[in-house]
């Protein structure tokens, strides 16, 4: 009888997180599968309860100018971005995690510090010294905007990488004649792939992602596919947005793809030790 | 404690005791070398424009005045008696307290959930970062679609079940609300990447000695995982609310501000004054009065976050 009780209490406790857990699911995958259908959805009206299916609205997206000139700029600006980011960040990821030297925490905090800037505030600074610079409507300026954004990644992500590392490694190397910069790119550099490729994944998206900066700097030639996005919101018909949607989220599909098996919770959060 | 073994390291090691002195002088210039690159980018485009605006706040800067004129804290004065500013405060408010609580509880939830060996842990763990992981731009258009009358999912389903299409966005009442929704969906996942990073470090000896001691499952959570979770609770609460001020994408996107300034946020509230309207001086002040207002939370919970870990270890 008490047993009989003690697994009715079970049962229900198991029923109530297993409809828990239904129901966020709900939430957070039911939107997406909405993403899905978009994708091929002609039209979708009341009292319908699936969209008919046709490819037209790709063919339309597809087709047009304006859109496919966003597109190109996305995937020109975002990677610069991201490169240029890379190459000024890695080296004060690594100071960070292996060299010890004065400032090294408030270094630090600065550029953790810096993403809690309010960003439209600083754009209107930032847009004058750009146009004092002739960089207003230029690809350059839009990929100093975008760099911007991925600065917390590029710094905090890499830090935790090489933290990671275990420091015997490299004296090990050393030990045995090995220089500085041999003992980087031959020890360190391949243990750290893994998670450098994560922050670069991180900060392409967030290159990608930029969308107010990008709109004061780059209009009205050097528009990418956010600052689009708006446009096509307002003037076009909305399955225009919905295909264009499916578009702006493929590349971090991909990305999940691609990093899954690096993408460990301890990459994002070890860099926020000081 | 990290200190004390680098000593140990550094005094243990023949290396370094060899190191000729030009060479190890040498290694105290590198750190700032390697520095050098991102901390000129990071001062260029972070730190002078807030110095640039702290000193644009003191001025009347406009589209029609050609020559800016200084006016002390008159622009500050402005924004006391500036009425939007002041609906702008209470939505934000709202704002924060309806997404930062909801979200950190549901990606508390999450985590809880998902950190478990099973055969789906992986694959939903994976599904639930992906809003993460959307441009917030595509993230709000999905929203916005879904919300649009005659055309979204709620509205298709919504109007078979209690019929009558409501305009989310379109109403003061629901607007909020409605951008909310958007905010908590596209954060939780990232949030609950930081539970799960943080339950992995609750040693499972405990769980087992309060088994032992006849704990039940809420026992335990409140008694081991909550507790032993409280650093990464504050700092995912400090990044939530920074995130909740930093919103602005979504209300470009989904309403504008509107309808009648009642989804319009801090940050948009900027956009607006100052590449709509122009009053570059009023932006500034505005800029200020956030910077101040996220420097004071991020303060705040460095202070607790630091004391916490002192606890800890």
């Amino acid at each position: 009888m008490s047993v009989g009780w003690y697994w009715a209490v079970g049962g229900l406790r198991r029923a109530v997180a297993l409809g828990a857990f239904l129901a966020l699911a709900a939430f957070i995958l039911g939107p997406l599968l909405t993403l899905l259908l978009w994708a091929f959805a002609g039209s979708w009206l009341f009292p319908n309860l699936l969209p008919e299916f046709s490819l037209k609205w790709w063919a339309y997206v597809l087709g047009n100018a304006d859109v496919t000139k966003a597109i190109r700029m996305s995937f020109l600006s975002a990677p610069a971005a991201t490169l240029l980011s890379a190459v000024i960040c890695i080296p004060a990821a690594y100071a960070f995690a292996r060299l010890e030297f004065p400032g090294r925490r408030v270094l630090l905090l600065s550029f953790l510090s810096a993403n809690a800037f309010p960003k439209i505030g600083l754009y209107v600074s930032i847009a004058t010294l750009l146009y004092r610079l002739n960089l207003m409507d230029t690809f350059a300026g839009v990929v100093l905007i975008q760099v911007i954004n991925t600065l917390l990644f590029m710094i905090w992500i890499p830090t935790g990488t090489f933290r990671g590392i275990n420091r015997n490694l490299e004296e090990a190397a050393r030990d045995v004649g090995a220089g500085p910069l041999r003992t980087f790119f031959q020890v360190t550099l391949p243990i750290a792939l893994p998670g450098l490729l994560v922050a670069l994944l991180f900060a392409f998206l967030a290159a990608f992602d930029e969308a107010q900066g990008t709109l004061i700097v780059g209009t009205p030639n050097h528009i990418t596919m956010p600052v689009m996005m708006y446009t096509l919101v307002l003037s076009y018909p909305q399955p225009v947005g919905a295909v264009f949607s499916v578009l702006l989220s493929l590349p971090s599909l991909v990305f999940l793809l691609v990093a899954q098996r690096y993408l460990r919770a301890g990459y994002l959060a070890a860099g926020y030790s000081l | 404690m990290q200190d004390q073994t680098e000593v140990r390291r550094f005094v243990a090691s023949p290396v370094a005791l060899a190191r000729p002195a030009a060479l190890r002088r040498r290694w105290r210039v590198q750190p700032y070398l390697f520095l050098l690159p991102s901390l000129a980018f990071l001062a260029t485009f972070t730190y002078y424009p807030i110095l640039s605006s702290l000193e644009m706040s003191l001025y009347r800067v406009t589209a029609t005045v050609s020559h800016p004129t200084f006016t002390g804290l008159r622009n500050y004065a402005g924004l006391a008696t500036d009425p939007i500013f002041r609906q702008v405060l209470r939505n934000s408010a709202e704002f924060l307290a309806g997404t930062v609580p909801v979200t950190v509880a549901l990606a508390l939830v999450l985590a809880l959930l998902l950190n478990r060996a099973h055969a789906l842990t992986t694959p939903f763990r994976t599904a639930f970062f992906y809003p993460t992981l959307l441009p917030l731009v595509g993230a709000a258009a999905i929203w916005l679609f879904v919300y649009t009358p005659g055309y979204g999912l709620i509205d298709v389903y919504l109007r078979a079940i209690v019929g009558g299409g409501v305009n989310w966005l379109g109403s003061p009442a629901l607007a909020l609300p409605a951008v909310m929704i958007l905010t908590i969906w596209k954060n939780a996942g990232y949030y609950m990447l930081f539970y799960l990073a943080g339950l992995q470090t609750i040693p499972a000896e405990l769980y087992e000695a309060g088994r032992l001691e006849g704990a039940s499952g809420w026992q335990q959570f409140r008694a081991i995982t909550f507790p032993l979770l409280g650093p990464t609770t504050l700092f995912v609460l400090l990044i939530a609310s920074i995130n909740a001020f930093q919103s602005v994408d979504q209300i470009w996107l989904m309403t504008g501000g509107g309808p009648d300034n009642t989804t319009n946020l801090l940050l948009f509230y900027i956009y607006q004054v100052a590449f709509m309207f122009f009053d570059l001086g009023k932006a500034a002040a505005l800029t200020v009065f956030l910077l101040a207002v996220l420097m004071a939370i991020a303060a705040l919970s460095f202070g607790v976050l630091e004391r916490r870990i002192h606890y800890e270890v």
